[in-house]
């Protein structure tokens, strides 16, 4: 691939950034950070080592940066499509998202202030208040990089658009056989995700966006971080699964605090005929989630589903069917289980 | 020379020759006798139309069986051809079958239970991963679309 040369004051930031990377110490972030050692610590570093600097650049920086802009962001969920249109402001692990009008969750506002996340709802006048999700968009990334150090996953690199005046480079994540996974294109000097696409197994795009405005100098001020809503209720993640188990009708099991794992939101899904309380989960960046259900299910046919680094466990409890799916090793799905109450 | 006397006279006769007759016909014509000049002396007529009528009735009887073989052949080639042509889309279609497989079953399965389930998930990760929101309230978002209209309550208003 062709790739102009980074400025040598960029070179010199990386080496900074990443330096203690190479030295195998974890980063500010902790153990869960993009620096983790151990064996998947170095496959991913030997891949990473490969990748021009913009692609280092957004390892290193990710949780760092200070901007401000607008990005229009596009996903599917149950069937449906959403769009939303998000004015962000950016100081390191502080964040405010207002959703614009002409966005699915118009009037909505997330604040993120370090590890507290507050989230407001306007239809209903509620706040909701749980852990901030922080690095999980890069820590599957990261994965993907350390898949591909075994073959499972290809990744490549080309020099990408100008999106909203910046040079890019595109980071593309495929399986083997050259379908996509994910693109990502990244700003050259700050190694800000400006735009990102996520595709299914089917080669249907099913999350993507894409930033319309950004200013690498914005006026920040602290009150920007702070949601202040007299009258309004507030619930967290356990309110939530209540509310959501309610609405299907389901005595809720869930996994407990012990297992490590976090839980961030909960719905009432209806598939099928069936009524299934979703419960999705972050854990070591991953992302988790625990149906439960009635009744029986067939569970070849849901192994077969079971493509790339995509795995479930199913067990039986209280009367009802759970299976768990994440991108985990089935024996590792079991030991979670064993912490459903 | 009695027997050949009556093979002139059935040969002027136009009648027919037994195999014996045949053969000493051309014993007959090989030893030069006087049968060649017999043969030679006999009136060139043309085929009598009876004759003609029958050769005509048994040429349009034999010319209906190359008919026959002409439609056999191109049905026979019509078989060929959509083998042919069966052939090449089963080799497309196998050499793609990891491709092609997949795709189908997940359109034929998209109904099945096991299936939404793993889209399910598949679905709100990647939303997780490109939204700023994880707190995914889609019903609610969907049954109560904000306006923007009630963004301030009374009480809201008093205590500026």
């Amino acid at each position: 691939m062709e790739y102009q040369r980074p400025r040598i004051a960029l070179g010199l930031l990386m080496a900074v950034a990443l330096a203690p990377m190479a030295m195998g110490q974890h980063g500010p972030r902790g153990p869960q950070g993009p620096a983790g050692a151990g064996p998947k610590g170095r496959a991913f570093q030997e891949v990473l080592d490969r990748l021009p600097a913009p692609v280092k650049l957004m390892f290193a920086r990710f949780g760092k940066q200070r901007y401000s802009g607008q990005r229009v962001v596009e996903f599917r969920l149950d069937g449906e499509r959403y769009k939303n249109i998000e004015n962000l402001i950016v100081d390191g692990l502080r964040s405010r998202i207002e959703f614009a009008a002409g966005s699915s969750w118009y009037g909505q506002v997330i604040v993120d202030n370090r590890n507290r996340r507050t989230h407001f709802f306007p239809d209903r006048n509620e706040i909701f208040v749980g852990v901030s999700p922080r690095d999980e968009s890069i820590m599957r990334l990261r994965q993907f990089l350390q898949s591909s150090a075994n073959g499972r996953l290809k990744v490549t690199t080309d020099n990408g658009p100008d999106i909203v005046g910046r040079k890019t480079t595109l980071l593309q994540v495929a399986d083997p056989n050259g379908n996509p996974v994910q693109r990502v294109w990244i700003e050259n000097t700050t190694g800000i995700q400006l735009k990102r696409e996520i595709f299914d197994r089917a080669g249907s795009k099913i999350g993507a966006f894409e930033f319309t405005r950004l200013n690498l100098d914005p006026k920040i001020s602290d009150e920007d971080f702070v949601i202040n809503r007299r009258g309004a209720k507030v619930v967290d993640s356990q309110d939530r699964l209540r509310a959501a188990a309610r609405e299907a009708g389901i005595t809720p099991i869930a996994l407990t605090q012990d297992s490590g794992a976090l839980l961030q939101n909960s719905r009432a899904v209806k598939i099928g005929d069936r009524n299934v309380l979703t419960q999705t989960y972050i854990l070591e960046g991953r992302r988790l989630t625990l149906f439960q259900f009635k009744g029986n299910i067939d569970m070849k046919r849901l192994a077969r589903q079971e493509k790339g680094l995509i795995k479930t466990y199913r067990w039986e409890q209280g009367g009802y069917s759970l299976v768990l799916v994440g991108e985990m090793m089935p024996d590792r799905l079991a030991q979670l289980a064993k912490f459903a109450k | 020379m009695k027997e050949e006397q009556n093979l002139i006279t059935k040969l002027k006769g136009e009648m027919a020759l037994s195999a014996e007759e045949s053969t000493e016909l051309d014993a007959l014509l090989d030893s030069s006798s006087s049968i060649g000049n017999v043969i030679r002396d006999l009136p060139h007529e043309e085929p009598n139309l009876v004759w003609r009528s029958q050769l005509n009735e048994k040429l349009s009887v034999l010319a209906e069986k190359p008919k026959r073989r002409i439609g056999l052949w191109k049905w026979a080639s019509g078989v060929v051809v959509v083998g042919a042509a069966s052939l090449a889309v089963w080799s497309v279609v196998n050499t793609r079958t990891p491709v092609i497989a997949t795709t189908n079953t997940t359109i034929a399965d998209s109904t099945n239970f096991e299936d939404q389930l793993m889209q399910s998930h598949v679905e709100s990760a990647a939303a997780m991963d490109v939204s700023s929101a994880y707190a995914l309230d889609v019903v609610s978002s969907k049954e109560t679309s904000y306006t923007g209209e009630e963004e301030w309550s009374t009480s809201d208003l008093e205590s500026l």
